[in-house]
């Protein structure tokens, strides 16, 4: 197979997720990358098959039907390396290279461990989850458990990967020893493989490498990589990623059914799906230049992925998964976690709290129903703002600098120090918002996704709402480590529907300008932003510079209070959204939301 | 019109089929059967020894003391079995003025003495833990220090959802409607190791006094999500279940709500009353799905009789003529039979388009219904 980007025209890359395995192909076509064609099926990755490559075939041949084009060598025999016709000089049959990611099995399953929560934990947690695993437990020192109670924890979890840090280089080695001998009392096994040491990085204190490596060498296969937190100043997560990334495909997937031989058919690594998900909105923020968030919100879970700017103005990029917030399997778990009351506040409509907690019920355990009436179809939407609410609140926490200098202390004072934490996600200052996942993707109408965003996150300031069309981001991560600006042009022109751009003024609560703010497009005055309102405004061309006045100096729209804005932009399919609500909402009594949301949906004509 | 594709897979009710159920020790130990012997659900077919808990005791810190100190007079070595309350170290200092010692917490064997901090290691005394063999069957296979794989004839029921793990019983048909809800007079007196059948719910007086007479089991029709909590103690968010603390596994056969039992389980479980039973109610809703389920074992010889009249239901597939049940609003609940199946994308009141059919509902009305929003019963 080709890996040269110069070479390459086509390229066949498989999502192979939990329930489904989709396929797409990636045509270069008169210089321009596109993606062609469609194929998925069943992932085959449990009993009776259990074979991963079957449902993987089984979507090349979906391709194969719609698009014409011969991808599978029938002759291929058991020992050739691949299943695939490579193009030569005819252009018309065979791929140039395939490429894959997985989240088949549930994805990677982590444990991390670190001495204070809000420093090598966090540090570990958050390299863990760039990595594209899910954090199943964090476990640190000062955690408030008793030594039992995290034994068994870690006992009843079975992790695929274990990542130990804590403590700073030349520091005491005490405490990251004592962890080591957590580890050692709960022996956890892996997942997979029952025979198998479990996988452990050690990214610590280098004193104690020794140390730990005697305790636990007998029940874990270990790899040493850089301190995660050489000083409290600094984080270094590269070396723990790479690590894990390497743990997760030699020991986690090459165990997983039919994995030894999909890993043989791609000269490039398979990447857990979230990793590669991360990897193209870095790209993609990397390019532009500007700061963004993406949530991918599954039938299980919801991913949150940033790259905001750090005080230095250099971009992070941040990854949360919350692991039980999700819309089928889990969507009970919402209204566990936000309370009935929450999720009614956003119907257009109302309803007795049971029989919410009863819809959604039955919605769990028959997940793969789909609205059909709107009344149903407003619940999932209200379930998928607070779901987006909750992950972000998530992803804040952990989505945090460092900054300041850090008086060197003893560690017995580690567990005071937090100070030089700050958030880094800021709603003023984002430009570009991605939703992705089905209740996003594929809402019956754009500006419900737009709204379900702009409500969920709590969106402020003037800011760009897109989704991705089919769910290639995945596909468009692994291929842009071969091809980065073939996946950007992907991306841009196939996967990001540009749906609008949100513009939402801060105001003090007490307020009492009518106006907003003033819309302004190429010079010309074309609208006003009332208070509590919103309205959406059609343009017809497709790049503007747009200007928005604020009414008064306590008034930001996005360039601090009292300032203007003013930006180019290309127009979305639905123009402007004006949105006088001010941030958080501050919902009506009980008796007045109903209407106050029909309001709004009326008035952007989804009602 | 034309056949419909796969849905959703339906759940398996049948009076006889031939299940494997694979029987796995939580750690290598022994398999105390042989291929082809025939054994009863409650049998031990497996055995295995769990390790205690490993105690790490840091007698430095406790004690005030360096690691040197500590290690140097300790009173065990590593592999030395001790008995709780014995003493394992023992100091004194300065001529005898400050002495103490260290007592093990707990009886166990001395894993490790880490010498750089002075901790040791103390692994408490395993515990045997017996496998039983579930179900009532033959020995199909083993895999030795393992697991065993029991072959049954029998008949199965899948369940929607439950909670609880795996229990046995006698089944037991209430004297209630598969449409009524089941209260607190239709719970026997005596309810010990029975798996209560009935109704569409029942009362929540009625299943805590189900519980309450030791009844194993309780399989209906739906239950409210407020039942559900008062039964677990907590709320349910995620369709992960199987492992909950309680004494009695509830499986329900149609869903949340007040649900009737479909004719079908209702009458596969009649034909069962007061047969011996295993069930659980462990349910996963995700990719490799798990789904509560009733099995009762089979006569032998009823089997070979019969071998040739096993009841198989065609799974998933629609055809026109077949029974559905809806479930999803506007129609949630509703038995219907499809008359029409449109090959295009139809617009549904959402807006979305998707693929629909036709149903005739129990009082003559033809409704259109997403095809994924509907199961063949």
């Amino acid at each position: 197979m080709k890996t040269d980007p110069q070479t390459i025209t086509t390229v066949l890359v498989t999502d192979c997720g939990s329930t489904t395995t989709k396929a797409l192909l990636f045509e270069c076509q008169k210089g321009k990358w596109r993606q062609t064609y469609r194929g998925e099926a069943p992932t085959t990755v449990e009993e009776p098959v259990a074979d991963v490559t079957i449902g993987a075939t089984n979507a090349f041949r979906e391709i194969e039907e719609i698009s014409g084009r011969k991808i599978i060598n029938e002759k291929a025999g058991k020992n050739s390396p691949h299943p695939f016709i490579i193009t030569t000089t005819d252009q018309s049959e065979g791929i140039d290279l395939y490429l894959s990611t997985s989240s088949a099995g549930g994805g990677l399953q982590m444990i991390v461990g670190g001495i204070v929560k809000t420093i090598t934990t966090e540090s570990a947690q958050r390299a863990a989850l760039g990595a594209g695993a899910i954090v199943l437990d964090c476990i640190s020192a000062d955690d408030g458990r008793d030594e039992q109670t995290i034994t068994k924890k870690i006992r009843h979890l079975k992790p695929d990967i274990m990542l130990l840090a804590g403590g700073v280089d030349g520091g005491s080695s005490k405490h990251v020893i004592e962890l080591a001998e957590i580890i050692l009392a709960a022996s956890p096994r892996p997942r997979f493989g029952n025979t198998l040491k479990l996988p452990l990085v050690y990214a610590g204190n280098k004193e104690a490498v020794n140390d730990v490596k005697d305790i636990l060498e007998n029940i874990a296969d270990i790899e040493v990589v850089e301190n995660i937190r050489p000083t409290l100043e600094q984080e270094n997560l590269k070396p723990a990623r790479e690590a894990i990334h390497d743990l997760f495909l030699h020991h986690v997937m090459s165990h997983s059914p039919g994995y030894g031989k999909l890993l043989k058919w791609t000269p490039v690594p398979v990447m857990p799906t979230p990793s590669a998900v991360g990897d193209i909105v870095e790209t993609y923020s990397k390019k532009h230049r500007v700061q963004v968030l993406c949530a991918d919100i599954g039938g299980a879970t919801t991913d949150i992925f940033s790259v905001f700017n750090n005080k230095n103005n250099e971009p992070v990029f941040n990854r949360t998964v919350s692991a039980n917030l999700g819309m089928s399997y889990s969507i009970a778990n919402v209204i566990v976690e936000a309370g009935t009351k929450s999720i009614a506040r956003w119907l257009p409509f109302a309803i007795e709290q049971d029989e919410l907690k009863g819809r959604l019920m039955n919605k769990m355990i028959r997940p793969s129903t789909i609205p059909q009436t709107k009344e149903d179809l407003w619940i999932e939407q209200a379930v998928c703002r607070e779901a987006l609410r909750l992950s972000l609140e998530h992803h804040r926490s952990l989505a945090v600098g460092l900054s300041g200098a850090q008086k060197q202390r003893g560690i017995s004072d580690l567990f005071n120090q937090s100070s030089n934490r700050f958030e880094l996600v800021d709603m003023l200052k984002l430009d570009v918002v991605i939703g992705s996942g089905g209740v996003l993707s594929h809402a019956p109408h754009r500006l419900e996704s737009a709204l379900m965003m702009i409500d969920g996150f709590g969106m402020k300031g003037l800011t760009q709402i897109t989704v991705d069309s089919i769910f290639m981001m995945p596909h468009l991560g692994v291929f842009s480590t071969v091809s980065a600006n073939g996946a950007s042009e992907i991306f841009e022109h196939d996967c990001l529907v540009n749906i609008a751009h949100a513009i939402v003024p801060v105001y003090p609560t007490a307020s009492i300008e009518t106006d907003l703010a003033e819309i302004f497009i190429d010079g010309k005055s074309v609208a006003k932003i009332v208070k509590d309102d919103i309205e959406v405004i059609q343009v017809s061309q497709q790049q503007i510079e747009l200007k928005i006045v604020p009414a008064s100096k306590t008034i930001n729209v996005g360039s601090g209070a009292g300032v203007e804005l003013v930006k180019r932009i290309n127009v979305g399919a639905h123009g402007l959204i004006l949105d006088g609500r001010n941030k958080p909402i501050v919902h009506d009594v009980e008796e007045k939301q109903a209407e106050r949301q029909m309001n709004i949906y009326k008035k952007l004509g989804i009602a | 019109m034309k056949k419909g594709s796969i849905l959703t897979p339906s759940l398996t009710v049948t009076p006889k089929t031939k299940i494997f159920r694979t029987r796995e020790l939580p750690l290598k130990g022994e398999i105390i059967c042989c291929v082809g012997d025939k054994v009863f659900a409650t049998d031990i077919v497996g055995r295995a020894s769990i390790p205690g808990d490993l105690h790490i005791l840091r007698i430095p810190e406790k004690l005030g003391l360096t690691t040197e100190e500590v290690v140097q007079n300790l009173l065990v070595r590593e592999q030395d079995f001790v008995q709780a309350g014995q003493i394992i170290y023992k100091y004194s200092k300065f001529f005898g003025l400050f002495r103490g010692d260290f007592k093990a917490p707990v009886d166990g064997t001395i894993e490790l003495i880490n010498r750089q901090n002075g901790h040791i290691g103390l692994r408490g005394k395993s515990t045997e833990v017996d496998m039983d063999a579930y179900v009532s069957g033959t020995v199909y296979s083993i895999n030795i220090e393992k697991s065993v794989i029991i072959e049954t004839e029998c008949a199965l029921v899948q369940g929607i959802f439950g909670v609880g793990g795996e229990k046995k019983g006698k089944i037991c048909m209430l004297k209630v409607g598969r449409d009524q809800t089941v209260e607190k007079q239709d719970i026997p007196h005596e309810a010990s190791a029975l798996v209560l059948v009935g109704g569409a719910t029942f009362s929540a007086e009625a299943l805590d006094l189900a519980v309450k007479r030791g009844a194993t089991g309780v399989i209906t029709g739906a239950i409210d999500d407020k039942k559900l909590t008062n039964f677990l103690g907590y709320e349910i968010g995620i369709a992960l279940t199987g492992n909950e603390d309680i004494q009695t596994t509830l499986i329900l056969t149609e869903g949340f709500g007040k649900l009737t039992m479909s004719q079908r389980v209702f009458d596969v479980l009649s034909s069962f009353d007061g047969k011996p039973c295993s069930i659980n109610g462990a349910t996963q809703v995700r990719a490799g799905a798990v789904r509560p389920e009733i099995i009762v074992t089979l006569p032998k010889r009823n089997i070979h009789e019969e071998e040739d009249d096993i009841l198989r239901l065609p799974e998933g597939v629609l055809d026109i003529g077949r029974q559905i049940r809806i479930i999803r609003e506007p129609y949630f609940g509703r038995s219907a039979e499809v008359v029409e199946m449109p090959v295009e994308l139809v617009k549904i009141e959402t807006g979305a388009m998707t693929r629909v059919l036709k149903a005739k509902l129990e009082g003559g009305e033809v409704v259109v219904v997403p095809r994924s929003n509907v199961e063949i019963v």
